[in-house]
């Protein structure tokens, strides 16, 4: 930059080294103050009010109809890859997630049937394989709601999931889609189930039952249903183990939506009120972080705490609350908002902890930028949280770093995210068109 | 031509040549496709390329894109305001002494 003191044109005297080196930096600085704030015209979308659906979202719900159909795109197959570094969750021992690290027999056998993306998720993270389903039946779910000319073709694609998820969990175990480190020590409460299975399982039937009744799904939903209540009364805090010994806020309020829709589909069986009413009462007095108000992430089924609040899991919980209690779960959401919600220059994104707390980074977290302390997870699940809560201002800038960060791809009419991977992009796809399901489910409460 | 861009100073051409150099090499990667290899950040490796290849060409496009929208533009306009002030801090330098008569 101070090589240069030429002169302008030809005949006039060049600045001296020193003036040229102050313009040269002075040049540098209006430039950045010019461009960096207009970045954010070339990336942000237009305003999207709850009732509309951003551009993307039936490209991308036609990628995952796709895949579920066999029609993959070409050269859309990705390879096997391994984990990169700690992949660690809660307590789990640095490395747990290493190539060849699976116990014998928990490999991917048996899920040919399921899409190529799904089996490198499972490979990297079992619960990525899991989580993705969830979010995509809720998807198609939302969008059946949303899209009533295409409600069979949608609901094809739900069936087609849960149908494969509950093959795979009756066949290879509930451990099919838990790290292998569930397999350490036993569970506190016998006999072992995992609150995070049982739970999403229950939501992927709740929703596909209030959509159109399926007697096989309302007996297995019933069933997992007085399962997971059962295993939360025999804990003090009124929690599921998701792991042994580890309760994760995530995974009990999605147990309690799904509790939430049983009720509400099945009014003439008991009712679940007091439970959640109780399980509300206990986590406002022993589950809330004093310095932010907000949720902590996980705990042992006697309510003490392993982890502080976390953006990868706040987002998700303060949605699902919204089903149980409409106060507690906007109260959640807004201190999240306050606490971990970023925006710089029109483009948004979220941290993963409060300054007040902070963890490690693992596998939930996903990969976190130093120094502008940007969480993937907390990020993609922020969107989630503004779209439920009509946050327009935030999704937008959301939005805006998605366009720009996420490097969205297009391939023979379906489209995801480069930068994303497969249950990245099915949360996004939830966050694009959640609100018709949590409304049904409100509208038939009362 | 050539003419004119002598006249530009040294600096700002090195930030236009920069910049150019920066958003050719991210032409050429956005159109051999090398955008749908940025999934190895995530760890995923599309299926009908090696992993040395994703990682040299999906970064190298993250790089490049990075490089594309945020540094160029940024020494673009940096060379034009480094161009406009050497002009007029030139000019006024270069500009008679006014006579102490103030003729």
């Amino acid at each position: 930059m101070s090589s240069s003191s030429s002169p302008p044109s030809a005949g006039q005297p060049a600045l001296s080294r020193k003036t040229a080196a102050l313009v040269a930096a002075l040049s540098l600085l209006v430039a950045m103050a010019v461009w960096l704030p207009a970045l954010r015209f070339f990336f942000e979308p237009a305003a999207i009010d709850g009732a509309s659906l951003p551009p993307a979202t039936d490209a991308l719900a036609r990628r995952f109809a796709a895949q579920w159909s066999g029609d993959q795109p070409k050269g859309d197959q990705p390879k096997g890859d391994q984990p990169k570094g700690d992949q660690r969750k809660g307590d789990q021992p640095k490395g747990d997630q290493r190539k060849g690290d699976q116990p014998k027999g928990d490999q991917p056998k048996g899920d040919q049937r399921s899409p190529a993306d799904l089996a490198w998720a499972r490979r990297v993270n079992p619960e990525w394989d899991f989580m993705a389903r969830t979010y995509q039946v809720l998807s198609f779910v939302n969008l059946a709601l949303r899209q009533p000319d295409r409600r069979d073709a949608h609901l094809a694609v739900i069936d087609t999931i849960i149908d494969d998820t509950l093959r795979l969990e009756r066949d290879q175990g509930m451990h099919y889609f838990l790290l292998p480190y569930a397999k350490r020590r036993p569970f506190v409460v016998q006999p072992e189930r995992s609150i995070f299975i049982d739970g999403e399982i229950a939501l992927m039937l709740g929703a596909r039952r209030l959509l159109a009744e399926r007697e096989d799904y309302r007996l297995a939903h019933r069933k997992r249903v007085e399962g997971m209540v059962a295993q939360m009364e025999q804990s003090p805090v009124l929690s599921g183990e998701s792991y042994p010994n580890e309760c994760w806020t995530f995974c009990n309020t999605v147990a309690l939506a799904s509790i939430r829709m049983a009720d509400v589909l099945d009014d003439s069986a008991v009712d679940h009120h007091d439970l959640i009413q109780r399980w509300l009462q206990t986590a406002r007095e022993k589950l809330v972080h004093p310095d932010t108000g907000l949720l902590v992430s996980s705990y042992t089924p006697d309510g003490q705490w392993l982890d502080g609040p976390e953006g990868s899991t706040i987002w998700m919980v303060a949605h699902a609350l919204q089903l149980v209690d409409e106060d507690f779960a906007r109260d959640q959401y807004e201190r999240a908002r306050a606490e971990l919600g970023q925006q710089w220059l029109g483009f948004g994104s979220a941290r993963e902890w409060p300054r007040s707390w902070r963890g490690p980074q693992d596998v939930d977290s996903g990969l976190i930028l130093a120094g502008l302390d940007i969480s993937a997870g907390s990020s993609g699940l922020a969107l989630l949280g503004a779209r439920a809560f009509d946050d327009q201002d935030f999704f937008r800038s959301l939005m805006t770093t998605v366009h720009f960060a996420a490097f969205p791809v297009e391939q023979e009419g379906t489209a995801h995210y480069a930068a994303s991977n497969v249950v990245g992009d099915a949360v996004m796809l939830y966050a694009f068109t959640v609100g018709p399901l949590w409304q049904l489910v409100k509208e038939r409460s009362q | 031509m050539k003419g004119r861009w002598t006249r530009i100073p040294g600096l700002s051409r090195w930030c236009l040549l920069t910049a150019l150099a920066i958003a050719v090499c991210y032409g050429i990667l956005h159109a051999a496709g090398c955008r749908e290899l940025v999934t190895i950040v995530t760890g995923t490796v599309p299926g009908d390329v090696s992993r040395g290849t994703a990682v040299v060409f999906g970064l190298g496009y993250v790089l490049c894109y990075l490089g594309s929208w945020i540094v160029a533009p940024v020494l673009v306009v940096a060379a034009g305001a480094y161009w406009g002030a050497s002009v007029a801090l030139c000019r006024r330098s270069s500009a008679p002494e006014p006579s102490p008569s103030g003729r």
